[in-house]
């Protein structure tokens, strides 16, 4: 495998687009690499449409297949007729006519047999689809709404026309909330529109209030005033073509029940689409009335009241795991990544799992319930209690919950565990930002401390973590 | 006298040009292969309503895919497979537990997504078997493992097969089954808690890859970085993990016919991404857009099989493989396209 620096080397000649730039590159790089650079040029032969290019092309390959590397059996034919035809075309022309007539000779019939060889082989070209990442937050972040998450067929919003922060002394008060589903990409059919709502206050999660439908962009079709939204036959149309949207209103009212809560509401819309069926994506949005519940609490992440014990058994940066990076201290972008804000709990007595019960740490909802090689089963809490910030509870043996859920400080997500690159039974606990990055703390040299605060210190948790301890002792932090 | 014979000269070898134009167009078209000639599929793929097998693949949105294969490459028909049994027992999962020295009794859990989950932990040993999927994943521990240590010699990669190896064909698992070496795979360290595929001389760990085929092609699954029997042993050797994913017991339906590369053509949004960068597993490229061009030149036909055991059919699927452009730097790509012509419509 050729180094990095031999790499860009290579992608700089073969982008040269020269004969001899493709040559240098054959000779500089493995086999790996000159089918690369074969392909590529290739490519640009059959989109370019140029007899040098393809000759270009043919050399590159012919170099790759010196050095081991197999036929491009598609690419050769194709090139393979290029080269016949390009070199006739020159030795004729040169020995007999002017430019005019080469011009003639050589462009037309070329131009012509690469968009019939394209067709005759089947080499296709797709358009880019449009450019959308399925789990970031569309649009502007704000600590009250999540915009839409999940499949990039379904765009789906929800937001309060009538603010987020509410005082007490507001109450009994009335909330309009809009919802708005666009077909992305292609014309959604089979459309269902589910809606969730769950209040919040310190003593636990309770029902909300009836929502009742107020207008729509469907409005003659549309029940009036008066039916919930949740069990209404609403008139949801047969299809949304690409590019249009459905948008409703819905509103609640609120009465002194709300007082110091969070009213965390959701709507989820399930789709096929034309190349997929049974697509999802929901959004969330909520309001604040009064002294809401801590955001996150101070609780550990984990379950105690069964007698189970715990410790931390490493804090958040130092020179394990949790980084800073030991060995590429410069991330993908460019800068410098920070500490993970993150700490590792470690069940005294990981023989037994069932009890040991993995629990958010704030309201919020649920962005990612899924599995990967290296993080084994993880859960990923988005805030919806008036901060940016996502949770991330990792490691674990078991999901209780999905995309989309409502959850409350004391939410059961899962089971403790060490699925993934764990050794040992652990949840890795963390914190970041809305797009994925890293909590920064004060005083950590070479980073700026303008990022808003970390949550892995007091009040957020309830004993301080020694930045950088690894081990039980050294952390010196027993749960409860 | 000499413009005259000049102009003849031209028309002469004008003509020719034009000729030679001619029989080239001729001699190409002769050689391609006739338009799909394949019968008509409606009639036994509905009778199946065969279910999408990359339903549970990366859907990100793809730039340019420049293709450069043929319908030559591809079969006009692929067998597909009823998946008979593929759940485990309790009395199959405790003989699974005794076959890697495991006596005691387990945690029973329940998964949202992938059901009940049996798992030991006895001494340094973690066991866990998925019922529904048969997934099994071992850790024979100890809990102070070497997954970063990139100090002292890598055993030779024909002994850390062998090792490999020899875990697997003796594990009650895979006792009677046909297993073949696939690929061996180095994990650097790199940022916290994540690793890249790299150098050996860099790497702490090795990823030792194997695989059981179906009808001569690769069974592979949905979690490309690890496949679907992996072992991962550190630099001495020690095993850091076990992770076995077996072909369930199946029965051919039927042969149906394939999709071509006009179907590609017609459904780009179809096509997933099966793994980025050699299946490495820096998190560096999750959620990153791929938004530049993709070259396709090479493909695969596999079998894939589904991690959360949600599936009926065992299903061809092509893997295209080439290069495209992340974060500046050239990396190899692999899309996965249902082989089945009208598979998951």
């Amino acid at each position: 495998m050729a180094a990095s620096g031999e790499k860009s080397q290579v992608r700089q000649l073969a982008e040269a687009g020269g004969k001899k730039a493709a040559k240098v590159a054959v000779k500089k790089a493995g086999k790996a690499i000159a089918k690369k650079v074969a392909v590529r040029v290739a490519a640009g032969a059959v989109s370019g449409g140029t007899a040098a290019a393809a000759l270009l092309a043919v050399d590159a390959l012919r170099a790759a297949k010196k050095i081991g590397v197999k036929t491009i059996k598609t690419a050769g034919k194709v090139l393979g007729s290029f080269i016949i035809l390009a070199h006739m075309m020159i030795i004729f022309s040169i020995a007999a006519v002017g430019t005019t007539a080469l011009s003639l000779i050589v462009v037309v019939p070329v131009a012509f047999v690469i968009i019939f060889t394209i067709i005759n082989t089947g080499a296709l070209v797709v358009p880019p689809s449009d450019v959308f990442s399925p789990f970031s937050p569309q649009g502007q972040f704000s600590p009250f709404a999540t915009g839409s998450q999940g499949s990039r067929f379904i765009d789906a919003t929800k937001q309060s026309l009538t603010g987020n922060v509410f005082e007490n002394e507001d109450l009994p008060l009335r909330v309009n909330y809009e919802i708005t589903i666009t077909a992305t990409e292609e014309n959604l059919t089979n459309i269902s529109i589910e809606d969730n709502c769950q209040a919040i206050n310190a003593d636990g999660s309770f029902e909300c209030p009836q929502f009742l439908v107020i207008n729509t962009s469907a409005a003659s079709s549309f029940p009036s005033m008066g039916v919930p939204l949740i069990d209404t036959e609403v008139a949801i149309p047969d299809q949304i073509i690409t590019g249009n949207s459905l948008t409703f209103e819905v509103a609640a009212e609120f009465d002194e029940r709300y007082a110091d809560s969070i009213v965390t509401n959701t709507v989820r819309v399930t789709a096929d689409s034309e190349s997929a069926s049974g697509e999802t994506s929901f959004a969330a949005t909520s309001i604040i009335i009064g002294e809401a519940p801590a955001c996150p609490g101070p609780i550990w992440p984990v379950t105690v009241d069964s007698g189970q014990t715990y410790f931390v058994n490493q804090g958040p940066g130092g020179s394990a795991s949790h980084g800073p990076p030991a060995r590429s201290v410069i991330s993908p972008v460019g800068v410098p990544l920070p500490p993970y804000e993150a700490i590792d709990i470690h069940p005294v007595d990981s023989s037994r799992l069932e009890d040991k019960l993995v629990i958010a740490t704030h309201p919020g909802i649920v962005i990612g319930a899924d599995k990967d090689e290296l993080g084994g089963k993880f859960v990923k809490i988005r805030a919806t209690c008036g901060l940016n910030f996502v949770s991330q509870y990792v490691h674990m043996e078991t999901l209780a919950v999905s995309d989309g859920d409502i959850v409350n400080v004391g939410t059961e997500l899962g089971n403790i565990g060490m699925t993934g690159f764990a050794a040992s039974v652990h949840v890795h606990y963390e914190f970041r930002d809305l797009r994925g990055g890293f909590r920064i703390r004060p005083g950590i040299a070479g980073f700026p401390s303008s990022d808003p605060p970390p949550y892995m210190i007091v009040p957020f948790i309830p004993k301080e973590v020694p930045f950088g301890c690894v081990g039980r002792g050294n952390c010196g932090v027993d749960i409860p | 006298m000499v413009n005259m014979f000049k102009q003849h000269q031209t028309m002469i070898l004008v003509a020719v040009s034009f000729i030679s134009l001619i029989v080239v167009i001729a001699l190409t078209l002769g050689r391609s292969r006739p338009e799909n000639t394949i019968p008509s599929d409606n009639v036994t793929t509905s009778r199946f309503q065969l279910e999408d097998p990359t339903d549970t693949l990366d859907s990100r949105s793809l730039g340019n895919i420049n293709f450069l294969i043929s319908d030559d490459d591809l079969p006009r028909e692929l067998p597909v497979y009823q998946i008979l049994n593929r759940s485990k027992t309790f009395s199959e999962t405790m003989a699974i537990a005794r076959g890697f020295g495991i006596q005691s009794d387990p945690s029973v859990l329940n998964d949202i997504k992938d059901g009940t989950i049996f798992v030991w932990r006895e001494d340094s040993k973690y066991l866990r078997v998925e019922m529904r999927s048969g997934l099994v994943n071992y850790k024979p521990g100890p809990e102070d493992d070497h997954k970063n240590d990139t100090s002292g010699n890598f055993l030779d990669q024909d002994t850390l097969i062998f090792v490999a190896k020899n875990l697997l064909e003796n594990s009650p698992l895979l006792k009677n089954e046909s297993i073949s070496f696939d690929s061996i795979e180095y994990f650097v360290p790199t940022e916290a808690e994540t690793f890249r595929v790299g150098d050996r001389d860099e790497a702490a760990l090795a990823n030792v890859k194997f695989v059981q085929s179906v009808n001569g092609f690769r069974l592979v699954n949905d979690l490309a970085r690890l496949g679907t029997l992996s072992v991962i042993v550190d630099r001495s050797g020690n095993i850091f993990s076990v992770s076995i994913d077996k072909l369930p017991s199946i029965e051919l339906i039927d042969n149906f016919p394939t999709a071509l590369t006009n179907d590609i053509k017609q459904n780009p949004k179809k096509v997933t991404v099966y793994s980025l960068a050699g299946g490495s597993i820096d998190t560096k490229f999750d959620n990153v857009i791929v938004d530049g061009q993709v070259f396709i030149d090479d493909i695969e036909i596999v079998y894939l099989q589904k991690t959360s055991g949600d599936q009926n059919f065992l299903q061809p699927v092509y893997l295209l493989r080439g290069s495209t452009t992340l974060l500046d730097e050239i990396v190899e790509i692999e899309l996965a396209y249902p082989a089945i012509k009208n598979s998951g419509f």
